[in-house]
């Protein structure tokens, strides 16, 4: 059973967004956007470190992927062409794979490159097209957050909270394009994620959410089956992070949905859905995003360590003018 | 439920904002470190758990190769009924070598004799990432789940989760340091 589609509603921030952020982090060495292993490794090897945070896969040096966007951004590979073309391979890729199994979501799943960027993983899975109008005090909380990307990144202003090695949690943490991995077990379903080293736990026991749960980073999540989409409720959280990585807010009256569903034995489509009348006057319904299941890949040790970043800033960012005051 | 040293390093990295007061922070380290046992026994264990561990013979039996479950470390008498942290028991450390002796000099605890309040640079205060083996001391619930060829573990400190490979791999002959 699938929610009804997103409504797509364009505006001018959301163009913006789409002109501008497909090319703006990458040169900027923002972490969040890795190059597709796909393009650069063999499939066994996880992707490759991004600068000031410790990671086990620094196996590419940053020339060689540097290389590769320009390449990815020359004359000759029209963004839209390219990814109308790897768009349609993908799905026949996805046709082709082996039929799902039933109720089993377990393995290790990476974002499919289907981002503006051709053969990126774009961060996607909350869409900014899609997000609905701010109320006041949203509005207020946006204005007040500084991302790292995007049209409204200023070099130097950013406070976006992982800057100082904040945990991230969900929905942003489903958003980033990193590998992650499912795990079932009687009465949970576990999640482990790279980024961050993060993991959750989604009960599905029966138990319900809780009335009054205490605000955490990655609040409290129940599951349950619906035929075959695997639906998640989530609420409990804190006001302390984003929803996404261009500054919209998440409140403490966020409910969250996701939706999960195997679409054969190699590809996980997975929907989110913000539900947050504090900050948005309607709910965020995003598209489904889809996933490529990784079956030899092993979830990598990647932490936020703050000396990491602090050497990072005075290696690099202090002398090009741009480490963050936040900081 | 006592926290013990868990609780001041969550204090120090989970609730600490900007506009705190260093020197508030440096007060609660010296009172930490210079209040008598006693008082960590006033923060008493939650009604209903024991002091000791039970005989062996009045547990149920063990399930064969099931580790699963949430575990506490039991509290320790000598400091009243207060876990403490003797899982890796300075009784039993063997003599430094060079290399380590330097490290040992410059490193500066928050606890016990060697503590010195204002230099202390344990990397728990920078919100550094723990490991074993001092997740596995520290007095805090910790959780083993299992499932084939894995063996899971989630301590509550810093949520922290840790994969055991049990599906007869050797150790790598080359790992990346982490």
């Amino acid at each position: 059973m699938r929610i009804v589609d997103a409504e797509v509603e364009e505006n001018k921030e959301s163009e913006e967004v789409k002109d501008k952020t497909s090319w703006v982090h990458f040169f900027r060495g923002d972490f969040s956007v890795p190059q597709h292993p796909q393009l650069l490794l063999p499939p066994q090897l996880p992707p490759p470190a991004i600068p000031g945070w410790s990671s086990l896969h620094n196996r590419l040096t940053a020339p060689v992927a540097f290389l590769l966007v320009v390449l990815a951004f020359s004359p000759a590979l029209s963004a839209q062409d390219s990814s109308q073309t790897s768009k349609a391979s993908e799905m026949a890729r996805i046709k082709d794979a082996a039929p799902a199994l039933s109720h089993d979501l377990s393995g290790v799943w990476m974002q499919y490159p289907d981002g503006d960027v051709p053969g990126v993983p774009g961060m996607n899975a909350v869409s900014n097209k899609t997000r609905p109008p701010l109320t006041p005090w949203g509005q207020v909380r946006f204005d007040a957050n500084k991302p790292l990307v995007g049209p409204r990144a200023i070099p130097g202003e950013e406070n976006n909270p992982e800057l100082k090695c904040y945990p991230d949690g969900p929905p942003k943490l489903l958003n980033l394009p990193n590998p992650f991995e499912i795990v079932q077990i009687p009465g949970r379903v576990l999640m482990f994620y790279e980024l961050g080293h993060a993991w959750r736990e989604i009960w599905t026991d029966g138990r319900r959410l809780p009335k009054n749960p205490d605000p955490s980073y990655l609040g409290y999540s129940v599951g349950k089956w619906e035929g075959d989409t695997f639906v998640v409720d989530t609420i409990g959280f804190n006001d302390k992070l984003w929803d996404d990585s261009y500054g919209n807010p998440r409140s403490d009256e966020t409910h969250l949905t996701e939706r999960y569903r195997r679409l054969n034995h190699d590809t996980l489509e997975m929907q989110i859905i913000i539900d947050d009348p504090k900050a948005y006057k309607k709910p965020w319904i995003s598209p489904p995003k889809l996933h490529k299941l990784e079956p030899g890949w092993e979830i990598a040790e990647w932490f936020c360590v703050p000396d990491e970043d602090n050497s990072y800033d005075n290696a690099v960012r202090k002398p090009a003018g741009v480490a963050p005051k936040s900081r | 439920m006592n926290r013990g040293i868990g609780f001041f390093i969550r204090f120090f990295c989970g609730g600490l904002s900007r506009s705190l007061d260093v020197l508030g922070l440096l007060a609660v380290l010296g009172a930490v470190t210079t209040l008598p046992p006693v008082l960590f026994a006033q923060a008493s264990p939650a009604s209903g758990a024991a002091t000791a561990p039970p005989s062996s013979s009045a547990a149920a039996p063990a399930v064969s190769h099931d580790l699963s479950g949430v575990w506490m470390q039991y509290p320790d008498e000598r400091v009243g009924g207060v876990p403490i942290v003797t899982g890796i028991d300075e009784k039993t450390r063997p003599p430094l070598t060079p290399w380590g002796q330097a490290r040992f000099d410059a490193a500066v605890p928050f606890m016990g004799p060697r503590a010195v309040a204002g230099k202390e640079n344990n990397p728990s205060l920078r919100c550094e990432p723990e490991s074993v083996p001092k997740s596995l001391i520290l007095p805090n619930p910790f959780e083993i789940v299992q499932i084939p060829g894995r063996v899971f573990m989630f301590f509550e400190e810093f949520h922290l989760w840790r994969t055991i490979w049990t599906d007869g791999r050797p150790l790598p002959k080359n790992p990346d340091p982490s």
